[in-house]
């Protein structure tokens, strides 16, 4: 106190109570206006806590739920890719029984019509055969290799 | 056998506290205990009485949220102390950001109104020592205050401000020496 008396004369001189009042009874509501905001505050914790835990339980949901929609996108996309192939697998197949089912005989008599319509003579013999391809420029390798 | 808020001591309260059965309860009787201290020490940094209400509740309310984790490395009076500087001086900040005012504003507006204040009833020194105390930096200010009004002891002062006790001392003194050029300047 005597210290402040030599650095702040003045202050020294001035009344120590601080000079503020509050309303009537004020303290003794103050208790009952906190236990309210106190409940609230108790509600608003509980609703924050409840989306706090239940937070990654629903990012769980969601990526679940993601990955069924993504995988059955992709699943249907591959399984009408697949039956894509199949498709066109089972085609060929067709395509190959049929043309084996096409006897030989056949082929030779569609051979000679062509041939006949266009004043050819059809090759019987395996030199005639030979001789043929070599007139139609057949390759040479491929003559060998007969 | 305990009859009054007075023969807790705060270890009890927060033994009291950490049941479930007696938290409310317990909540009571430190708010009963020690909410005049509070208030009183925000108010004198707040000056104005519903800003200070607003405060102490929040203060309280953080109390309340953070008590069950009180590990008690320090007094519960120096936390609850803590707590309230730190969300009165949050408060006058936000209260300058949102009037978008300049530091210095908050303060000539706060000065002006104590006069008018129908709280305030002090004579025209003691008006005059609250208007010095606003032109000092907001610390200074919490520092001025623990130790001038409240004669708080500098050790108690620096675990509640995390301070040094060297730099409590010299923070006063600028304090003190400013305040009374501000009272003789008048």
């Amino acid at each position: 106190m005597d210290e402040l008396k030599n650095i702040a004369p003045k202050l020294s001189r001035i009344k120590k109570d601080h000079p503020f009042e509050v309303p009537d009874h004020y303290f003794e509501d103050f208790r009952a206006g906190l236990q309210e905001k106190i409940q609230s505050h108790k509600k608003d914790s509980f609703t924050r806590g409840y989306a706090v835990t239940l937070k990654p339980y629903l990012i769980a949901a969601v990526i679940v739920i993601v990955a069924l929609v993504g995988g059955n996108v992709i699943f249907q996309q591959l399984s009408s890719r697949n039956s894509d192939d199949r498709f066109r697998r089972e085609i060929s197949q067709v395509v190959e029984q049929e043309l084996y089912s096409i006897s030989e005989e056949i082929i030779f008599e569609a051979m000679e019509v062509g041939i006949t319509d266009e004043n050819h003579t059809v090759p019987t013999g395996s030199d005639e055969m030979i001789d043929y391809l070599l007139n139609a420029d057949v390759e040479e390798e491929l003559l060998n290799s007969l | 056998m305990i009859s009054s808020i007075t023969d807790y001591s705060d270890k009890d309260l927060i033994e009291l506290f950490r049941k479930t059965e007696s938290r409310d309860y317990a909540f009571n009787l430190i708010v009963g205990k020690y909410q005049e201290r509070l208030y009183w020490h925000i108010r004198k940094l707040l000056i104005d009485h519903n800003d200070t209400n607003d405060t102490l509740q929040n203060t309280f309310i953080k109390i309340w949220t953070g008590l069950e984790n009180f590990r008690g490395d320090s007094g519960l009076f120096t936390w609850l102390y803590k707590i309230a500087t730190n969300e009165a001086l949050t408060f006058l900040n936000h209260k300058k950001r949102r009037f978008l005012l300049p530091l210095v504003d908050v303060e000539k507006q706060l000065a002006n109104t104590l006069a008018n204040d129908e709280y305030f009833n002090g004579d025209e020194l003691q008006l005059q020592l609250q208007k010095a105390l606003l032109t000092l930096p907001e610390k200074q200010r919490v520092v001025f205050n623990m130790k001038y009004f409240d004669e708080m002891k500098y050790e108690d002062m620096a675990e509640i401000l995390e301070t040094s006790v060297g730099a409590l001392k010299a923070s006063y003194h600028h304090a003190v020496k400013k305040i009374e050029k501000y009272i003789t300047g008048l």
